[in-house]
């Protein structure tokens, strides 16, 4: 019987050679299968004499795990080449862009006066809602305003009968919540607003917040600290706000807050403590309760956070203008 | 209003600049919208001149030629088409090489010496409008008569001065007078509020007077009148006078009329001066009778109202009280005896009168915000010396009716110590309060430990609670003093609302692809009512336009044109929705709060790898179901073919939720959208957002263990039968297992044990898990009038493996029940 060294050595360089894996696997059976060569050679170790097996079955034995070895190796060896080919195959162009939908996005008020009623819901504000058409009640007389009172001829009206008007202000939501709940309150009211009014800085359809804020011991100095905390989220931090003396029917002291901009103040949101004759309207002791109202104009703090001049645009509905927001 | 830095300061001249005044005024309340000078060209090298003579232009008819003197000693000859100049009067010479701004063009032109037809004109004689002082042109900007020529006229006119214009707030009518914002400046800078003394009484040169009688006192509670005989109309009014009107807004129209203009800037009393000539007998402050009508000075004929207040004379009514007064008793260039009115209207009478003639003037201005109902002597005494003293007369007595009872009450008002800081949050000290008060004219009238009592000045309206008075010491402290403090906060928790549900609905659909739309809740008519013919909407009575007439009873019109608008500025794809209000009028108003949306064009963007496909009903529809899960959960929903004007008849279905509609969903009609002229089909829902049901919480189900087994079903029915009947069918089919080795309680019982649910034990046990629609094919070879349908079908059970025979005997229950209910046929 020869030495398994030269079966070895061919065995190993047609491992060796091998291309693929089918190949491989010829090799292997041409050599370790049930008919191969080293099985062959292994079967003539019992015709040897005696002392002579051990030794020659330990060295087919050895050649045999050789080979075994270099077939593993020449596999693993032969998949990875084949992985990597495939991986080289299919490469794409990771830049073409994305398919299926695309989002759209949300309305820059919406996403404005989300951002608002965020930060209010965030310290214990509730948000109410109410409606838009409202009489002359709860829109004005209620609020401290009287028939004939020149604070209506501030509010250029729609109407739809002799009593009947479209809010000019979330105010009446004010009166209705109240008309039903006890102090402590802190609620928002958001929603749209009408006057009869057109031109750059004036839509006959706009969005309010009403903020109030009614339980005992409540000072305008709360409101200062609010209305400041509120400016420095919406508009960053450091943002100059003032506070300056106004009027409106529904509050005593009013005030009208002011953000400094690039050309001087602008004006930002109206406030004040609500007036003793709404709280005794709606059923509430003025004499142990005091409250705080605001109300701010959306589209005209929109317009301040991202540089919007004509306020009409957010009504045209324009794609080109939507997604921007998006 | 717009007032003059100067005539403030000869009232209150605090140490502070322009700047430091106007940023007093905004934070006492009174916003500055701006500051310009007085003059707003400059005007250096510009002087008075004085016409010595004046010649026709001997070869142009509307020319002349004057003699200017120039300065002290010089003269040169000046060429005008200006009317109406008199020799030995000055007006405003600007010598040659002077360059003023165009008030047209606003560039500098410089003055040269020129020839006009022959004749050489030296510099030349300007008009207002020239020197940019006010619009008019036509006439020569007259200077007082004793300038002295080569004054400058800088000084001449003191035009060192800045106007002020402040946005005054209604319930600051005492503010509309240099009086009032000089006691305001005198407040802020803590100087004692000085006015001039007022006029001393003017003592009657003769007896004639009107007799004045109040028939509606509610309306007007005093009245004072007097009689000037004799003066002099022809007189300008100075220099002086034209320009603090013309400062302060107003023009100048003929002396009495300027200084009764001036009265009411200076006192805040609007006065009106009557031709007495043109007045007959006693003078009577009524409400307007039936059928009554009068001219107005702005030469309207107007009809009054009954409710108009008016000042009548014997025969008619000759002013509309506190608005304007009547054209035929105008003062005129003729006019000799004046009759002059200085009364108070009460707020009421005259709000919103004015407006609802659409005028709007400086007396009703100030009547319907409040005048000081005890000025009107001193007005009157005011005017008579002015005009005595600038165009002569002899004045009459002073008439004065008064109804006492229904003057304004002075009110007193109480102020606890405690509440300045209760209602602040600051403590500010008392003496400070008391100081401010006071400078503001409010009296002390009683104090105790516990209150103190004011009274308030009869020129304050808005003073009637502790809380204003709080205000007043406010806003003269200083809001930016008023340190802010933090609110302490009793807690509550609250319930996920409204909101919040709304809010995943629109995230849902701006995945989708939505750009969200905000469109005006008042539409056109015209549109409207050819979505909803048979819906009644709620008209507006004073629309801006008719695109904006009715309230809108869905968001689908807005949708639309916007739709519209987009499509004609190229966009190929739009998907938008919106949430609001919309308005019906059903008996009463109703205000449903709504979701609506619109799709037009392909399913998905243009992109490059895939199917560039136009939307259909079947993906709006699956935007609806996409939004009805993220506001309720699972819930089952029915569609129910639907016939309404707005959408296509065979594809519009109303959207049923436990037998209630809560939405539509379908096509745009096609006659509509071809009216709208929108080229391919347009795709709506809407979702009626209080009618939708609440999202429960989901209750955990057992999940089998055991393996499912899946069979596909072909059936075959009439093309007519909507595939939710054959899923109906299906379901309602209560599946026998076919187990003869086990009883029908042992297989309860298997179920039961497995489940865990005893109360499920009763119930049939659901073998059938998932149904799916697999495919829906009309053509060859299914027969005409026929479909085909696909179906798959999941069986699972809980207590053991499915075996083959019991879902084929499953399968041939099922198919059974679709021949018997449906005449399906299974498709070979």
């Amino acid at each position: 019987m020869s030495d398994p060294r030269d079966l070895l050595e061919r065995a190993l360089k047609e491992v060796a050679g091998s291309e693929d894996e089918r190949g491989l696997d010829e090799v292997r059976i041409r050599y370790l299968g049930k008919w191969g060569k080293v099985t062959e050679r292994l079967k003539q170790v019992g015709s040897l004499p005696e002392a002579d097996r051990p030794a020659a079955g330990e060295a087919v034995n050895r050649a045999k795990q050789q080979i075994q070895e270099a077939i593993d190796r020449r596999k693993t060896e032969l998949q990875q080449q084949e992985l990597t080919e495939r991986l080289g195959r299919e490469k794409i162009d990771v830049t073409l862009p994305a398919r299926g939908q695309s989002a759209g996005g949300l309305h820059p008020v919406t996403l404005t006066l989300q951002e608002i009623e965020r930060l209010f819901v965030e310290i214990g504000f509730a948000v109410v809602d109410g409606p838009e058409i409202e009489d002359d009640y709860h829109n004005f007389a209620a609020l401290n305003i009287p028939e004939h009172h020149p604070a209506r001829a501030m509010h250029d009206t729609f109407y739809c009968n002799a009593d009947l008007l479209l809010r000019t202000h979330t105010s009446n939501v004010q009166i209705r919540y109240m008309n039903d709940a006890r102090p402590p309150l802190r609620v928002i009211a958001p929603g749209r607003v009408y006057r009869c009014d057109s031109d750059m800085t004036h839509t006959p359809m706009f969005h309010q917040v009403e903020g109030i804020m009614v339980d005992e011991g409540v000072t305008f100095a709360h409101l200062k600290w609010v209305l400041e905390e509120f400016a420095e989220h919406i508009f960053g931090a450091g943002v100059n706000t003032r506070f300056r003396p106004s009027y409106f029917p529904f509050t005593e002291p009013s005030a009208e807050v002011d953000i400094l901009g690039d050309n001087g103040w602008l004006e930002i949101l109206g406030c004040g403590m609500v007036h003793p004759v709404v709280l005794e309207n709606v059923g509430i002791d003025s004499g142990k309760y005091s409250g705080f109202a605001f109300g701010m104009g959306v589209e005209r703090i929109a317009m301040l956070r991202y540089g919007i001049t004509d306020i009409r645009m957010f009504f045209e509905n324009d794609l080109r203008f939507l997604h921007q927001f998006n | 209003m717009k007032f003059s830095e100067q005539w403030l300061r000869e009232w209150v001249d605090p140490p502070v600049s322009t700047h430091e005044l106007a940023d007093q005024l905004t934070m006492l309340g009174m916003e500055v919208e701006e500051t310009a000078p007085a003059s707003p060209g400059d005007l250096d090298g510009v002087v008075a001149g004085r016409v010595e003579a004046v010649e026709k232009h001997p070869r142009a008819d509307k020319l002349i030629v004057c003699t200017v003197r120039k300065d002290e000693g010089s003269s040169v000859t000046v060429v005008t088409g200006a009317p109406g100049v008199e020799v030995g009067r000055c007006y405003p010479y600007a010598g040659v090489g002077l360059a003023l701004t165009d008030p047209r063009t606003y560039r500098q032109k410089e003055i040269e010496e020129k020839k006009i037809r022959g004749v050489t004109s030296t510099g030349m004689l300007c008009s207002a409008a020239e020197l940019n002082l006010s619009d008019e042109a036509d006439e020569l900007f007259l200077l007082d008569d004793d300038a002295l020529p080569g004054e400058a006229l800088s000084r001449l006119m003191q035009l060192d001065d800045r106007i002020l214009d402040v946005g005054l707030t209604p319930n600051r009518g005492d503010c509309l007078s240099i009086n009032g914002i000089a006691r305001e400046v005198a407040v802020v800078n803590r100087l004692r509020f000085e006015p001039p003394p007022a006029t001393p009484p003017v003592p009657a040169a003769h007896e004639d007077a009107r007799a004045v009688s109040l028939a509606a006192p509610d309306g007007c509670p005093r009245y004072v009148g007097r009689v000037i005989n004799n003066i002099d109309i022809s007189r300008p009014s100075p220099l002086w006078l034209r320009e603090k009107l013309r400062r302060c807004g107003l023009r100048c129209l003929n002396v009495v009329v300027d200084i009764t203009n001036y009265v009411m800037l200076e006192l805040g009393q609007p006065m009106h001066a009557f031709d007495n000539d043109k007045l007959n007998g006693a003078i009577c402050v009524r409400y307007a009778v039936a059928g009554e009508g009068i001219t107005l000075l702005d030469g309207e004929s107007r009809a009054l109202p009954e409710s108009t207040l008016v000042i009548a004379d014997a025969e008619q009514a000759v002013a509309m009280a506190g608005v304007m007064g009547g054209m035929g008793s105008a003062i005129s260039g003729t006019t000799r005896h004046v009759f002059l009115e200085s009364a108070f209207f009460t707020p009421l009478v005259v709000a919103g009168r004015a407006r609802s003639f659409g005028l709007h003037t400086d007396a009703s201005h100030r009547f319907e915000r409040g005048v000081d109902f005890m000025l009107q002597r001193r007005a009157m005494e005011r005017a008579t010396r002015l005009i005595l003293d600038i165009c002569g007369g002899e004045p009459g007595p002073v008439t004065e009716a008064v109804a006492a009872e229904a003057l304004p009450k002075q009110q007193t008002v109480g102020l606890r110590p405690a509440a300045v800081a209760g209602l602040l949050g600051e403590t500010i000290d008392m003496q400070e309060c008391l100081r401010i008060l006071t400078c503001l004219g409010l009296e002390e009238t009683a104090s105790n430990t516990s209150s103190r009592d004011f009274r308030v000045p009869s020129h304050r309206f808005d003073i009637t609670l502790e809380a204003d008075l709080v205000e007043e010491i406010a806003r003269v402290y200083g809001y930016r003093k008023i340190r802010s403090a933090q609110p302490p906060a009793r807690l509550n928790m609250r319930r996920t609302g409204f909101r919040e549900r709304l809010e995943q609905m629109r995230r849902v659909l701006v995945q989708r692809g939505y750009q969200e739309a905000i469109t005006y809740s008042f539409v056109s008519h015209t549109l409207q009512s050819r979505l909803f013919p048979e819906i009644d909407s709620i008209a507006l009575l004073n629309a801006i336009s008719s695109d904006m007439e009715r309230m809108r009873l869905s968001v689908w019109p807005g949708l639309l044109t916007a739709l519209r608008y987009n499509l004609n500025r190229q966009q190929e794809r739009v998907r938008l929705f919106e949430t609001g209000k919309v308005f019906s009028r059903n008996g009463k108003i109703q205000q449903l709060q709504v979701i609506g949306g619109l799709s037009y064009g392909t399913v998905a963007p243009e992109q490059w790898d895939a199917p560039y496909e136009s939307g259909n009903f079947y993906d709006i529809k699956s935007d609806v179901e996409a939004v009805l899960t993220a506001c309720c959960g699972p819930v089952s929903l029915e569609y129910r073919p639907v016939a309404v004007a707005a959408l296509h008849q065979g594809k519009a279905a109303e959207i049923l939720c436990q037998g209630q509609q809560i939405g539509l969903v379908g096509e745009l009609h096609p006659a509509i959208q071809s009216g709208l002229e929108i080229e391919r089909g347009v795709y709506l829902f809407e979702l009626f957002l209080e009618r939708l049901p609440g999202r429960g919480q989901p209750n955990y189900e057992e999940i089998s263990r055991f393996p499912v087994v899946k069979r596909d079903l072909s059936v075959v029915i009439d093309e007519k039968i909507p595939i939710a009947d054959l899923l109906q069918c299906i379901d309602s089919i209560e599946l026998k297992l076919d187990a003869p080795e086990l009883s029908e309680q042992e297989i309860q019982a298997a179920e039961t044990y497995i489940t865990g649910k005893e109360s499920e034990a009763s119930e049939a046990p659901n073998y059938l898990t998932d149904l799916e629609l697999i495919d829906v094919y009309q053509g060859e070879p299914v027969a005409a009038g026929k479909k085909s349908v696909t179906l798959g079908l999941t069986f699972q059970r809980f207590s053991d493996t499915l075996m083959n025979r019991q879902v084929d005997s499953m399968v041939s229950q099922i198919l059974n029940s679709l021949r018997e209910e449906l005449d399906a046929q299974l498709r070979e």
